[in-house]
Order: structure tokens, then sequence, then C-alpha cells
């Protein structure tokens, strides 16, 4: 962050912009960029290894950051920067930061290719609802995965029969419950310092930051999410959780999910927004992290073509003109206890380790039902280091890619949403089930005669 | 993608004009219709196949929103033109039905209603947006307001999803629950949770809302 007081000043006496005008200019400026630039959507390479075409999305980015600035939709005022300043703020962005305490602690990087480290993976189940009766379970199973370097929680729904409301009090109650469960998995698991990564998820808005900014909850080792709204724009309750951030301080994340289809145009346009987003957030926000989560206008999930192409392509753009700690979404369209959710794990974690991503877990049926379990990270995990140990070129990884989406694709019509963890786990153990793991072990033999060297 | 083929070269340039997005175009043919005494009706017909191959487009990723809502703007202006012509003929397009759409309170996410508002005024629907983070009693005030058949209901956020249950309760609680069929769509929102609140139907997208409030209005 440059100065954050200079965000404030900037979000209330900068120039006044219409929505409508800020959108409809976005899409105007984003297509012309694309035009100019030459960026273009391969469908057949997901996975891309097109440095020049990465170059372009990153001069693309810069570009419109500098025309249209992030808009405050509290104020209808243009937060704009320089070029001079968006510089600095990459350059001032840790580009490796310990995350967590102690012997559970562990590092964070600014990927570049071939630096001789694997992503960190987050496990974990983002905005996945979750009751109070399951909620404790749910995040064992995922802290007691070895393979897992940090965890981020699912949303705590109800608190004593009672709905959790957007801005009403029991999004309090919701995020510091949630809190002290991911705490406690963590400290049965016998990993009590493990990071909690976009801690308070069980709020929308700065009321659980807020809430949670506390070491009984989110400790300083901790980090909590402050979204962009789409498209490159913020308000006062996105700007507050930056302020809680910034006196606490925990670390943060900026969460960035430009819709593909939306006013960014196609795929290409939705690489530029989202590198623009990046570097937005970066200089105003100040965040240590970004969390990457393009969303295709009909499927939501992460495991399309276009969504992983454009990770892809954003990756490979900031790993080549400007490291930082992005993390990107692995959100899919089936669910636990199915080989699909296997197969579109497989697929993403191939192309996020491929592109220079760190990862920012699973979600299972993109959020929407509690069909998730440790078991489905442990997979993602377990294919990230076999990618990353038998060096897995772009090309490579692409014509596996191919192959697993294959597997997949028809689920975006007809989703298989699989079973919630109380029927793929013993929950008394925390273990999966038999069933659970014979399909695991299934899908894993399949992956591994696709090319995949698994270690075990 | 349906393509559709006119006869009447005006009309086929009316279709191509909006499927090409051209808003001047479009615009000038109308008048041109309009002058030449062409049949009002079949001008309307051109305008909506027109916009429905803009939608199927948006679906297929070859056209997006800021399209999407220009080819809206085609279609309103064009009505504008022809509204007047309609009324001196006591001609009527009549609607498919009117619907009142919001973001539930607390949801600040527009994008997806923005979608579906266009994709509904393109197959014919009156729709009033009344934006984002309204709250149940005036959605429905305005439901009624506007003489509603439908509402409709988005929400991005889970924490969101109750202020649905409230404003089916409210509607019951005013005596007004058989006056409006009640759909929600959205990423948070599934159909198990549409069925525990006892609203009317589920939509998963845009596309399908369509077709479910068709349905609903029409009985089956």
């Amino acid at each position: 962050m440059i100065n954050f007081f200079e965000t404030l000043r900037r979000a209330e006496e900068g120039s006044y912009q219409k929505e409508n005008d800020f959108d409809m200019k976005l899409f105007q400026t984003t297509s012309s960029l694309v035009k100019e630039l030459g960026v273009k959507f391969n469908k057949e390479e997901i996975v891309t290894a097109d440095d020049q075409m990465a170059d372009a999305v990153f001069a693309g980015g810069m570009r419109l950051a500098l025309e249209m600035g992030m808009l405050s939709v509290s104020t209808m005022r243009l937060i704009k920067f320089d070029e001079s300043e968006l510089r600095l703020a990459l350059k001032i962005a840790p580009k490796e930061m310990l995350l967590g305490q102690g012997k559970d602690a562990r590092s964070m990087r600014a990927r570049t290719f071939n630096n001789g480290f694997p992503m960190t993976v987050c496990g974990g189940c983002p905005g996945t609802p979750l009751e109070e009766d399951v909620f404790l379970p749910v995040m064992m199973s995922y802290a007691k995965e070895p393979l897992i370097d940090i965890i981020i929680s699912g949303s705590l729904t109800r608190i004593e029969g009672m709905d959790v409301r957007t801005s009403g009090p029991l999004e309090i109650r919701a995020c510091r419950q949630e809190m002290l469960w991911v705490r406690e998995a963590l400290e049965r698991a016998g990993r009590p310092g493990m990071h909690i990564y976009a801690s308070g998820e069980s709020s929308a808005t700065e009321l659980g930051t807020l809430a949670i900014a506390n070491e009984h909850y989110m400790r300083t080792s901790d980090s909590h999410m402050i979204p962009v709204l789409s498209e490159l724009k913020t308000d006062n309750a996105r700007l507050s959780r930056v302020m809680t951030g910034y006196e606490y301080p925990a670390f943060t994340t900026s969460l960035i999910n430009p819709i593909i289809g939306g006013f960014g145009g196609g795929p290409a346009g939705a690489a530029l927004v989202l590198a623009a987003g990046i570097l937005l957030s970066t200089a105003a926000y100040g965040v240590d992290m970004h969390c990457l989560h393009p969303i295709h206008n009909k499927y939501i999930s992460v495991s399309t073509r276009e969504a992983m192409w454009v990770d892809s392509i954003v990756g490979r753009a900031f790993a080549r003109n400007a490291p930082l700690a992005l993390l990107a979404d692995a959100w899919t369209t089936a669910g636990a206890g199915t080989p699909d959710i296997l197969y579109e794990t497989a697929a993403l974690a191939i192309a996020q380790e491929c592109s220079a991503l760190n990862t920012d877990s699973l979600g299972a049926t993109n959020g929407v039902y509690p069909n998730c379990s440790g078991l489905e990270a442990r997979f993602f995990a377990e294919v990230v280091h076999a990618v990353f140990n038998q060096k897995m070129t772009p090309t490579q990884a692409n014509d596996l890619v191919l192959k697993l989406f294959a597997k997949y694709q028809g689920g975006f019509d007809n989703p298989n949403y699989g079973l919630p963890f109380t029927e793929v786990y013993d929950t008394r153990k925390i273990v999966p089930t038999q069933k659970w793991l014979d399909i695991y072990k299934k899908v894993k033999d399949e992956v591994a005669a696709m090319g995949v060297q698994f270690q075990n | 993608m349906q393509v559709h083929k006119f006869d009447n070269k005006t009309l086929q340039e009316i279709y191509d004009a909006m499927v090409e997005i051209d808003s001047d175009k479009a615009v000038m043919l109308v008048e041109k219709a309009l002058q030449n005494n062409d049949d009002v009706l079949q001008v309307v017909e051109a305008l909506s196949k027109g916009i429905n191959t803009v939608g199927d487009k948006f679906e297929a990723l070859e056209c997006f929103l800021p399209e999407l809502m220009m080819a809206a703007g085609i279609m309103n202006d064009s009505m504008a033109l022809l509204r007047p012509e309609m009324e001196r003929k006591d001609l009527s397009v009549g609607t498919s039905g009117k619907v009142v759409i919001a973001n539930l309170q607390g949801d600040i996410h527009d994008i997806g209603r923005n979608i579906a508002t266009v994709m509904l005024q393109a197959s014919g629907f009156i729709v009033y947006d009344l934006g984002h983070d309204i709250k149940p009693d005036v959605i429905i005030d305005k439901a009624l307001e506007y003489k509603a058949d439908v509402i409709g209901l988005s929400s991005l956020l889970t924490t969101s999803l109750p202020f649905a249950r409230d404003t089916i309760n409210l509607l019951g609680e005013r005596g007004l629950r058989e006056h409006f069929k009640v759909v929600m769509g959205g990423a948070a929102v599934t159909p198990d949770f549409v069925q525990s609140i006892h609203a009317d139907g589920y939509c998963k997208d845009a596309a399908q809302g369509i077709k479910v409030i068709s349905q609903l209005l029409s009985g089956k």
C-alpha cells in the first residue's frame, strides 16, 4: 500500500463518475486493449506457455488500471493511481511471508517459474454453508491432512437455530465461533499454529472482520479477505475491512472475481480486468496476497476452460513481470463422494501449479452445498506435489488438463453434487468412508495412468 | 443458436441491426418502416427475434453483458417510436407478464440481476429492477405498486437468503401470497432452499428463469 489515508482521501475527493458510465468505459477500454494487444483465448491451451501473450496481459492490465482506477460506489469517486504509484506498490508488496506460528508456519511466496518451490496449498471449504453440528468435524477433516499448508473455513449459517444474516448481530457471533472451532480443529490435529486464511468467512460485511480482530479469535499470524467489487469497484464496507487490518494488523488478501462475459468482455478481457484488479488492490488496499476467482457467465466453477485459462495467463503474466503472492480459487461443480470432483480437482491442481499460482482451496459444488471433505483437498495437494516433483511443463500440463476436462465437462449442465460430509466421512473418527476412499483410489490410479507420478 | 430469416428486406435489416447491436441503424430502420407504413407488429417481431438471438449469443460467450444491455436499449428506443402508432391503430403485442426483481437485503451484487433483467425484457416481460440490498417490505410494496405478476429474488450471499424467507412470510402476513409468484436465483440459492420457504420456482440461470416464469404464469 502506498498510503491508505491517501486511498481514503481519493475515495472522497477523486473525480465523480456515474456507475453506468464507469461500466461502459471499462467495456470500451478493455475491448480496445484486447484488440490492440492481440490477447486471445485459445480453448485448446488452457494451461498457457505463451510468454508474449502473458506479457501483453500484464501490460494491458497496467493500462486498464491506469485508465480506470477503482470506483468507490459509496461516494461515486474514482480512486486513481499513476504508474509510478502502481509500480511502487508492486515493489513493496511482500514476495515471501511466513504465515502461521511456530513449527506450523509455512512460507507463502510470490511464485516464479522454476524457483525450486511448489505452491502453498490452502485446504478448506470457502463459501460452503455449514451447520453448527458439523462445523468442527468438517474443519478437522482438513486440519488432519498433512499436505495442507494453511486452512480456510466454511461459513457458519445458523447459531442456536437462528439464521446468520448479512449485517445482523449474529454475523459477529458466527465469525467468532468459526474462529474458535477452526482453532480447536487445528489444536486437535496437533497443528495449532497453522495459518487461517481469509478469517471470518461467516460474514459478508466488515462486522465479521471487526468482531474477530482479537488474538482470542484471529491472530496477527492469520489473514482476512477484502474483496474488490466487480468490476474494479470498492465501497466503504470494503475500505473498513482494510482499515481493520491496517491497524490490527493481520495479513490481508484481496478477492478479485471478474465475470467472463460481463463488463470486461470474454476471457481475454476478463484476464485484463483480473490483472488490473490485482494492481489496483495492491495499491489501494495494500494486501499481502490476492485471491483470483474468474467467474464464467453461465457456470460459476473455476474448472471451465475459460476460467482456468484466465487464471493461467494471469499467473504467468505476474510471475514474469511482477511476482506477487497469488492464490487461485479452485471451485468445482461436483461435490464430495463423486469421481467428478476428483477429475476437476486434478485439472485445477495441475493448471494452477504449472501457472505459478498458489491455491485458495476447493469450493465443492461452488460453495452451495455442504458436500465437501478433507479427502479431495488431500488429492489436490498430492497432485500438486507430483506435478512439481516431475517438473511437468505447461505443455504437458495442458495435455493432461484437456483429458481431465473431457471427463467432467458434462457435469456443468448436469452436476453431480455428491453427498454431504456426514455421508462421506466417519464423523466420530474423522476419516473417509471406505466407499469414498475407494472412489479416490480408483481416480488416483486413473490420473496416475494419465502421467501424474504420485509419490505414494 | 437460432438465426432468423425474413422475406421482407426491411424486417431482415431490422433484425440484423439488432443482432449486430447497431443502435443508430436499428432506430433509423424502425423510423423508415413507420414512414413506409410497414406492419408494426411484424417490426416488433423482428426486434424481438433479434434480441433473443443476442441473448443466445451471450449464453455462448459470443457477446457480452454490455452488448446485451445495449440490445435492450435498442428495444426500448424502438418501442418508444412504435408505441404511438400501435396505440393509434389500437394494436397490442401483449406482454409475457410483469416482474419485479431485486437483490435481497444485504446483497450488493448487481451483475447476475442485470443479466436476468435484460434476458427477461428480451423475452417480452416488463421488468421493474429495484436494485440491490432491498428490504422485504419494499419489494412487496413495489410489487403492489407496479401490479407485478412475479417477484424475482436474487442472492449471491448465503447470509442474505433468510430475507427471502422473510419476504414470503410477510406476503402471507399481509394476505398477499396469492397475488404473486415468487421465484429465486443466484449463486447461493438451491432448489431445496426454494422449496423449504415455499417459493414458487428456482432459476438456475437467466435462461431457465424465463422458462420457469413463463410456465408459472401459464399455469403449467
